[in-house]
């Protein structure tokens, strides 16, 4: 009776929290397409058309392109970086601090079933988070925009998911390489804020090779969002999310508690 | 059921080495020692938390760390600090630990539940060290097991709780289970066990049933000289099993004390004191100088 662990590692008043911040940012965005607000971006865009350039602003000619420039370029990823550092720990490095993971490893249960059911309860979680953003995003679409293109914005929030996983599939890694949950969270939150950077400033003109360093180079956001592909990118994430979880199983085997 | 041969693991400047130990069924072991004995290493060796360096450690015939799986079907293991799901409250958890393990014997853990006072209610994170230690061995002692290996469970427990865990441990001994269990409390283990093993510095120093104890007793004699230099001229020929604090010497002898009125006669005695040591003073004398 695994499956009980799956349901004890789910924290509804958390994963709420989580689902509602997705879902105001979602709604917010798309909000933000209206005539007064995106006046006022396009004039501060005119004004620092850099900062906007590193921000992932790509242009407002349509909503989806609005969406991907105020959403996917920084707050999203923010948010994917804040919940699988906090979900990494919580799931991973906490458990194996204070000695539960120890306890749930006697028992009649494999390592590598505790491990995947760990991993599978983050995904869910951040499925869900996405869901809840794409939830928002409709909603506002609907009521505000009636004719705006839906699948679009549907395009982008898949496409990002399989990003988002692997960021999530590297914590998992990273909380069972470190040593103590405090090491574990500095390095979670410093790798990831420095892929973050990296991505921002391969905006830049002359800099765009730094993108190759990060994850974020893997969400081929414009492409999701004309239709012009950008799938091989996310299934790369995905296979990469797969190669990290592997490598995350293979060191838990062998991880002693 | 429980073997280890020659089971070594250093581990953070603890470790147990050299280890060699049976528990069978219907026997209970435990396992004294002072803290850093190595006590909790070698549970941990055995519940496949830590690998052994050398030698090896096996349960039911199974490799310790290879077979984990395969053992935890029929072995439980509780830590000396319970690693409970804090939000949970103590019958979620327990009903969790249940469905999570398999083999939870209900009418079990009602009697224990009763017997040592467990309160259910209530958020595991705000419950008491007492309560939680008792949570823990709840949900490891309602399981039908035929190994247990238990880490302190005395340790923590109010005087009731304790005499209610061992009768819960001489009832798992009755019913032919095979319990390995750690303490640095003689009494607790002359209590609860059948057999004895005294580790110090991570080495076994004797394993024996624990009514072999009261044989064992040596007799202590307190001598006092009229100089330190007699005591310490004493204690240099004497060699074996003498203390020296100042003119003063401690010596413990098995058997008769022939042999030592014999060698007294040549020096200046001022006063001499005899009498058998208890069992705790015997205990202590193989803890040599870890306790103070």
């Amino acid at each position: 009776m695994i499956s009980v662990l799956f349901f004890a590692r789910f924290r509804p008043k958390s994963l709420l929290i989580w689902l509602l911040a997705a879902l105001v940012l979602g709604a917010g965005a798309v909000a933000a397409y209206l005539p007064s607000p995106l006046e006022q971006l396009r004039f501060l865009r005119g004004e620092m058309p850099e900062l906007f350039t590193v921000l992932g602003f790509v242009g407002d000619s349509n909503l989806p392109a609005f969406v991907l420039s105020a959403l996917y370029g920084l707050l999203l990823p923010i948010l994917a970086n804040m919940q699988a550092v906090s979900l990494g720990r919580h799931l991973l490095a906490r458990p194996l601090a204070d000695g539960r993971l120890a306890q749930l490893l006697a028992a009649p249960h494999a390592r590598a079933s505790v491990m995947l059911l760990h991993f599978l309860a983050l995904a869910v979680w951040i499925v869900l988070t996405q869901a809840a953003c794409l939830a928002g995003q409709m909603l506002s679409a609907v009521l505000l925009f009636p004719v705006a293109d839906l699948t679009a914005l549907s395009r982008l929030s898949i496409g990002f998911i399989p990003t988002a996983l692997l960021l999530s599939a590297f914590c998992c890694l990273l909380a069972l390489v470190s040593p103590s949950e405090a090491r574990y969270a500095r390095r979670a939150r410093l790798l990831l804020a420095l892929m973050l950077i990296l991505a921002m400033a391969g905006r830049l003109s002359g800099w765009t090779r730094l993108r190759l360093f990060s994850v974020w180079s893997l969400f081929d956001g414009r492409s999701l969002a004309f239709g012009a592909g950008g799938w091989g990118l996310a299934g790369l994430a995905g296979g990469l999310t797969l190669v990290c979880l592997a490598a995350a199983l293979l060191y838990f085997q062998q991880r002693e508690l | 059921m429980i073997h280890c041969d020659n089971l070594t693991r250093a581990f953070e400047g603890d470790g147990v080495f050299d280890i060699s130990l049976q528990v069978q069924a219907g026997q209970t072991l435990g396992l004294l020692g002072p803290t850093g004995a190595g006590k909790s290493v070698l549970l941990r060796v055995l519940a496949g938390h830590l690998r052994a360096q050398a030698g090896t450690a096996s349960i039911f015939g199974l490799d310790c760390w290879r077979d984990r799986r395969r053992i935890f079907r029929r072995a439980v293991y509780a830590p000396m600090v319970p690693a409970l799901e804090m939000r949970m409250t103590g019958e979620e958890y327990l009903n969790f630990s249940a469905r999570y393990h398999g083999g939870f014997n209900p009418q079990k853990a009602r009697r224990l539940t009763e017997q040592m006072d467990i309160p259910l209610t209530g958020q595991c994170r705000r419950m008491g060290q007492e309560e939680r230690k008792k949570l823990g061995l709840l949900a490891a002692l309602a399981l039908d097991a035929e190994v247990f290996l238990l880490d302190e469970p005395f340790g923590s427990l109010s005087a009731f709780a304790r005499g209610a865990l061992a009768d819960a441990l001489q009832a798992l001994r009755q019913s032919g289970a095979a319990v390995l269990m750690t303490s640095h409390v003689l009494e607790e283990v002359r209590r609860a066990c059948s057999h004895i093993a005294i580790i110090r510095q991570g080495r076994l120093v004797v394993t024996q049933p624990v009514e072999a104890l009261s044989l064992t007793r040596q007799k202590v004699y307190h001598i006092t000289f009229n100089s330190p230099q007699q005591a310490a001229s004493f204690a240099a020929e004497w060699e074996a099993g003498v203390e020296l604090i100042g003119t003063r010497a401690l010596v413990a002898i098995p058997a008769s004390p022939q042999a030592l009125l014999r060698t007294l006669a040549r020096y200046e005695v001022v006063d001499l004191i005899g009498g058998r040591e208890d069992a705790e003073e015997g205990f202590l004398r193989y803890y040599g100088d870890d306790i103070v």
